[in-house]
């Protein structure tokens, strides 16, 4: 024979257990870290730095934001962002121009992002890009 | 005598206060004139030419410490007076043809205009005796020259068209030059005029742009490719390699004029695609492989297009939510990106290469359009995770309230 | 084994005595227990912020450049990082409400008199601590209008004569509200606000514990405060629970967009709903009253109210001793319509 008292408590045990679900279950899930782990990274490696051709120009995810990472014949890298600062374009590197290049209005910046030609009303801003153990790694923004 | 002359006269042959000597006599006796003469003086205070120190006598000649008005403006003392419209090329280059002498004031300054005006069909028509054509100072003005980047400019870019306009589109003016007159009501009308007039982008062309500006003259059949593809590279370079620019060779074609127009140039759809009303119309019949090549080019524009305004409504109606879909922008941003190369690889005239480009803007169109789809999910999840979180609690609050009836009954 | 661990902590540490406490202690019932309550329920929200906090700590990292984009981060891509940040900031608004009930039914109830004065003081400055956290942790998520929000709530300060400048320099970490300020109001908001209101609301209870509910002795009923009591506290818990979780669920914090000093003040700036009163009453000062500026009045006039608030027990006595105790309850409702008025008045225009 189940009293009234025991059923209540019986209760109050399933009640607590629910109501423990109900806040422990946002919380550990809450604690999981999503896929993307980070907000902003501060760093992206992109690999063995040899590997990246001479005279070519290559567009990476970093964060959100699209960056050219460039490496010229001389083997230096530069990165900048890839976004044309006049209408939003993605820039591309040309080596024979030695310059970074918008096809949407023939806009030119130079190797430090700078606007040297054509419609950009701004320079495009740079980011920090180091050979690390032989591996490349892109930083911050430097502007 | 005129009345001016007259009291110009009696000006200077007066003795007067205000006539101390080292002061220029020009402006002296010039400000005691009519309001036409004053307005001179009063619009020179800011021309560049004052400001690097210049003054009348520097154009006109003459000798400013004269008090005395034939000794002033005599031709002994070099004066030369207003030049007439066919002398004035000539009365600036004396000065701006002179590379040695403009260096003083700017040595990047070009000393070409008045070589590159007398090639312009302003200056052919000045040559054979049309005295109606625009000489220097129908642009620059004749006594408020700014430089062009001086947004008070007649000629700074976002005033160009207006300054062109006041002749060209004068009716009057330009009978029997068998020119139209709708130019600058076009252009205004035009992606590049709203973009330079509404939107105040200075990098987008004014007439200069793609007349050029002391050389002004219709760009040839064969430059116009050229004129454009100054700032539209892509696509020029595109067009150049693919099979139809050897054919509009032959046939004559304004390269990109004979499908977009030129002072109307508007912001290109699809429509130009289409294969009974578009531009390809002009030399295709509907079914040929040509017409068939842009019925395909404009479905794939079509979609890609539809794609990216569902995921944008999508965006937006979970914006609207209240949900952060922050991940959907960035998505669809980088969709319009590929959107911009479709629309360029049009002018390859390969579907393939119109197809490569949609196919990458529509999976990011696609993922945008996900991320709303996920966020709109979760916005009824979260209300459905609540509705059961509540449930339990409540549930607890009651057994509580039980057992607390139980303890003191 | 419950009862062998249960004799194994009772003989190191007198759990029995404990127990002992517990069962004798009660509640006098009475037609204003119901303002017992309130007292829980600020302690609840205060946990509440405590574990919610916590867990934005997790993911939040300070920063001009890194705040913005944390909470950002937190609100879009953490699961239920949403819901932790409502909470904190749906709870916080909620504490400073009931703060204030609290202490306006322990003014209706009288509470404060003696032996109880200090009670009254302490949970006084466990307002001023409330309304602390209230300032410094707006402006966390470095946006916008927590940006301006605290640019001119600082501004104040600086306002003070003699040592305004030098206060408003202490405040911001430097002349104006940057990063220096974000790391400042951060410190204080996870360190040593925390650790100063627990310790206060510590000597708060204790004071409580010792001194026994008060209208003890006039009450005719009595009930135990375990269980029939803290029952009941739990009942009314989970209830705020349930209520903060559908706010947080209905009306989502925003996080708008990041601050940018360069950028003017949008239209329509006003700080939180509990510093509107203050606010309000600055702007409509006017420019000068006998030769000092309106704002200093305004500063001096709060202050003083602060001041008369916080040693009401002790000037209560003389009002009393002159049987003038309806001057009381004028004055106490006089200053809660006038301080609502404001706020509303705050709010519209």
């Amino acid at each position: 024979m189940i009293t009234r008292r025991k059923f209540l408590n019986a209760m109050l045990g399933v009640g607590t257990a629910g109501w423990l679900g109900s806040v422990v279950y946002p919380v550990l899930r809450y604690l999981l870290p999503p896929e993307t782990t980070e907000a902003e990274p501060d760093t992206l490696s992109l690999g063995p730095a040899e590997q990246f051709p001479r005279g070519a120009g290559k567009i990476f995810k970093f964060g959100k934001r699209p960056v050219l990472l460039i490496r010229t014949k001389d083997g230096a890298f530069h990165a900048l962002a890839a976004t044309c600062t006049h209408l939003d374009c993605l820039v591309q590197y040309r080596d024979d121009m030695d310059a970074v290049w918008c096809a949407c209005h023939g806009g030119k910046y130079d190797l430090a992002g700078r606007n040297i030609a054509g419609p950009p009303p701004k320079p495009l801003a740079q980011f920090a890009v180091k050979v690390v153990d032989g591996n490349l790694v892109l930083g911050g923004a430097l502007t | 005598m005129s009345r001016a002359a007259l009291l110009l006269l009696l000006g200077c042959l007066l003795p007067h206060p205000a006539r101390a000597e080292g002061k220029n006599q020009c402006i002296v006796c010039h400000a005691a004139l009519e309001a036409k003469h004053k307005a001179v003086l009063r619009s020179f205070q800011q021309d560049i030419h004052n400001q690097k120190g210049l003054s009348c006598h520097s154009c006109h000649g003459g000798d400013p410490s004269k008090a005395d008005m034939g000794e002033a403006m005599s031709p002994e003392a070099g004066f030369v007076g207003a030049p007439k419209p066919a002398e004035v090329p000539a009365f600036c280059g004396k000065c701006h043809s002179q590379a040695r002498l403009m260096k003083r004031y700017n040595p990047s300054v070009p000393v070409d205009q008045e070589e590159k005006y007398w090639t312009s069909r302003h200056g052919e028509r000045l040559k054979a005796g049309d005295e109606k054509v625009a000489t220097c100072a129908s642009c620059h003005t004749a006594h408020s020259i700014l430089p062009p980047k001086d947004p008070r400019s007649t000629v700074y870019a976002k005033n160009v068209p207006a300054t062109c306009g006041a002749c060209h589109s004068d009716a009057k003016r330009m009978k029997g030059y068998g020119l139209p007159t709708d130019q600058a009501a076009k252009y205004s009308g035009s992606v590049h005029g709203k973009a330079l007039l509404e939107r105040g982008d200075s990098a987008a062309p004014a007439c200069n742009s793609c007349h050029g500006n002391h050389g002004a003259t219709p760009p040839g059949v064969a430059d116009i490719s050229l004129t454009c593809g100054q700032c539209h590279a892509g696509n020029m370079e595109l067009f150049a390699k693919s099979p139809m620019a050897s054919t509009w060779g032959k046939k004559r074609f304004h390269v990109c004029a004979t499908c977009h127009g030129h002072h109307d140039i508007s912001h290109p759809d699809t429509a130009l695609l289409d294969g009974e009303k578009g531009v390809c119309r002009k030399c295709h019949r509907p079914g040929d492989p040509g017409s068939r090549t842009a019925e395909e080019m404009k479905g794939l524009l079509d979609g890609m297009q539809s794609a990216y305004e569902a995921a944008d409504g999508g965006l937006k109606a979970a914006e609207a939510k209240g949900m952060d879909v922050a991940a959907g922008w960035d998505a669809l941003q980088e969709a319009k990106q590929a959107f911009f190369q479709a629309r360029t690889a049009v002018h390859s005239f390969r579907v393939a290469a119109v197809q490569e480009k949609v196919t990458s803007g529509l999976a990011a169109a696609q993922k945008a359009a996900e991320t709303a789809r996920k966020a709109v999910w979760e916005f009824s999840r979260r209300r459905i995770g609540l509705g059961v979180a509540t449930l339990l609690i409540t549930f607890l609050v009651v057994v509580l309230c039980l057992k607390i009836r139980d303890l003191e009954s | 084994m419950k009862d062998l661990v249960l004799s194994w902590l009772d003989e190191r540490y007198k759990l029995s005595s404990f127990l002992e406490w517990a069962r004798h202690k009660t509640v006098p019932v009475h037609r204003w227990t119901i303002f017992y309550y309130t007292g829980g329920v600020c302690l609840f929200l205060f946990l509440v912020q405590i574990a919610t906090g916590i867990l934005l700590l997790m993911y939040y990292r300070v920063g001009a450049e890194s705040s913005y984009e944390s909470v950002r981060f937190i609100t879009s891509q953490v699961e239920f990082g949403w819901l932790m940040r409502s909470v904190h900031s749906w709870a916080a608004n909620l504490l400073i409400f009931f703060v204030l009930a609290h202490m306006f039914s322990i003014f209706v109830m009288r509470s404060y008199r003696s032996p109880r004065e200090l009670s009254w003081v302490t949970g006084c400055f466990l307002l001023g601590l409330m309304m602390a956290f209230g300032f410094s942790g707006y402006l966390l998520p470095w946006n916008e209008l927590a940006y301006f929000a605290t640019k001119v709530g600082t501004d104040i300060v600086g306002q003070l004569p003699v040592a305004g400048g030098w206060l408003l320099k202490l405040v911001r970490g430097g002349e104006e509200v940057t990063g220096a300020t974000l790391s400042r109001f951060f410190g204080l908001h996870v360190a040593i606000l925390p650790a100063a209101a627990t310790c206060l609301i510590g000597v708060h209870l204790l004071f409580v514990q010792v001194q026994g509910m008060s209208h003890g002795e006039d009450a005719k009923a009595h009930m135990p405060f375990f269980p029939n009591f803290v029952l009941r506290d739990l009942a009314l818990w989970l209830v705020a629970l349930n209520v903060i979780c559908v706010l947080a669920v209905f009306f989502p914090w925003e996080l708008g967009l990041k601050a940018d000093a360069l950028k003017s003040a949008p239209a329509g700036i006003k700080p939180e709903w509990y510093f509107l009163s203050q606010y309000q009453l600055l702007k409509v000062m006017p420019a000068r009253i006998l030769l000092v500026p309106g704002e200093l009045w305004g500063i001096f006039l709060f202050g003083a109210a602060g001041g008369a608030v916080l040693l009401l027990p002790f000037w209560d006595s003389l009002i009393r001793a002159r049987g003038k105790e309806r001057w009381l309850d004028v004055l106490g409702w006089g200053a809660l319509a006038a301080t609502a008025a404001l706020t509303v008045w705050g709010h519209l225009s």
